[in-house]
């Protein structure tokens, strides 16, 4: 069976449950949804609505009890460990605390996903000296190769975090709440970056995040999630005019009091 | 009551060629111990960590033997580990007597502390840089070796010292079964001819050793922590 060709990201009534020894938790429940190749796609909710199982389950860092999930064609949930390896490769991954490896330059945390060898062959030093410089300019970075992460800004940290997740030319770039721990400045220039990389990279980005205005200023639609579910996907005018969950209604009010244009007593 | 501590003399042309010789099979059982002992600690200490539950390789059957095991031979005194071991040591080594034998022993010993020791620096690394290797399709092998040791590399180094130490202890009870040394020395020469110099200086050379690689093990970790 072909998928169509347009979907680069599917799910199919996607379940994933943590057990721990007295408790069991449903955190992603029958999910179903899919993401268009070259689009910005939010996933929006509040802390523990399950958003983050949720977009590790398209690269396989958590596994899904049920449910199909394809990824660029590949049904991941079926993957052995080597498949998984070579399908990871085509999904960039930037993280909230952006998950640097502070023993290694800007420089070599960038080239580490190029030294990764599939089926026994590596890129030669040669070029990966000419993707590395060239993704450091098109951060910004292109001064910092041989600082370590730990003596730059948030910001800074996570323009590497975004080179080293374009290193291996993905298909899709997922975003674990990249910008929550920014300030908001910091925040509108990461936010710009990832518009550029769609823009012109053609990228998909999928990115989670229990901020509204940032899925306001860079996504073409939203999926709205609480309690493991996924509510209501719309556009985000659509969902900001006329939310219909009220998950919904929820966090388009908080925005509204937050922006200003609500006035309440706290 | 003391005096005869004092009346001891102490003949310099036996001693000094002794104090030698004594030095250099303290550093020679003690870098082959640290060296094969920390190589063989490293790997266990790895394997221990990686199976653990919920960790790289997730084994949590293996784990409860190796732990076991480790658990097991660790607060044995190092002294009745050497003789209960003495069948083993023959059969390996080809005898039981000197430096060589003792060797045997103490490689075993320094194994199971320096595990211990690079699985707790091993705990301590950030779960988030391991799922980030992952996520770029990286293996388990290749992040444990190329993004969580290089991560804890100083604890790593100041742990070193820390065997070093338990090592030159240990390599002071060679004596017992003829390995020489300076804990040899000190019982030879100073303790059973009541000439408490020699003993001090032997103290003093050993207070030496330790503190060079003390102040080494500091200064490298803090170059390497400088960066991290």
């Amino acid at each position: 069976m072909k998928k169509p060709k347009n979907n680069i990201v599917e799910f199919k009534n996607v379940n994933k449950e943590f057990k721990t020894k007295n408790s069991k938790h449903l955190a992603v429940k029958n999910a179903t949804f899919s993401v268009k190749q070259g689009e910005i796609f939010g996933i929006v909710g509040r802390s523990g609505a399950g958003k983050s199982t949720l977009i590790r389950l398209i690269n396989g860092l958590e596994k899904a009890d049920s449910g199909k999930i394809l990824v660029d064609g590949h049904n991941i949930t079926n993957l052995n460990y080597k498949g998984l390896k070579n399908v990871r490769r085509n999904i960039g991954f930037i993280f909230q605390h952006f998950n640097l490896f502070n023993s290694k330059t800007v420089y070599k945390n960038v080239e580490y996903p190029l030294k990764i060898s599939v089926n026994g062959v590596k890129m030669s030093p040669d070029n990966r000296r000419l993707v590395v410089s060239k993704l450091l300019e098109y951060v910004g970075l292109e001064k910092y190769a041989n600082f370590h992460p730990n003596s730059l800004s948030g910001g800074q940290k996570q323009r590497v975090g975004i080179a080293r997740a374009l290193a291996l030319n993905p298909k899709v770039l997922l975003a674990d709440e990249a910008t929550s721990a920014l300030d908001p400045e910091t925040t509108v220039e990461i936010l710009r970056l990832l518009k550029k990389i769609n823009r012109e990279l053609g990228l998909t980005i999928i990115l989670i995040t229990h901020t509204i205005s940032i899925v306001r200023l860079i996504c073409q639609r939203v999926a709205v999630m609480s309690e493991g579910q996924i509510q209501e996907i719309e556009t985000f005018k659509k969902i900001f005019s006329d939310p219909k969950s009220q998950a919904a209604k929820s966090l388009v009010s908080t925005f509204r009091i937050l922006e200003g244009t609500k006035t309440i007593d706290v | 009551m003391f005096n005869i501590f004092w009346q001891a003399k102490t003949n310099w042309d036996i001693i000094t060629p002794a104090l030698f010789k004594a030095i250099s099979e303290t550093l020679y059982m003690v870098s082959i111990t640290l060296g094969l002992g920390g190589l063989c600690g490293m790997f266990l200490g790895c394997v221990l960590w990686s199976t653990r539950k919920g960790s790289l390789f997730s084994q949590p059957v293996v784990y409860k033997i190796l732990e076991f095991i480790v658990n097991l031979i660790r607060p044995i005194p190092f002294i009745i580990f050497l003789s209960a071991v003495q069948p083993a040591t023959i059969a390996i080594v080809g005898t039981s007597l000197g430096t060589n034998a003792a060797i045997f022993p103490m490689v075993i010993f320094c194994t199971m502390a320096t595990s211990r020791i690079v699985e707790q620096s091993l705990i301590n690394v950030d779960y988030g840089v391991i799922e980030a290797s992952f996520a770029m399709g990286a293996s388990r092998l290749k992040t444990l070796f190329e993004v969580v040791i290089p991560e804890v590399l100083p604890p790593l180094v100041l742990g070193y010292a820390f065997i070093f130490i338990g090592i030159m202890d240990m390599s002071a009870m060679a004596g017992t079964i003829g390995g020489g040394g300076l804990g040899d020395f000190a019982i030879q020469y100073g303790y059973n001819k009541f000439n408490p110099l020699i003993t001090w200086i032997s103290v003093a050379i050993i207070l030496v050793i330790v503190q060079f690689i003390q102040q080494f093990a500091n200064f490298i970790a803090k170059k390497l922590l400088a960066r991290n």
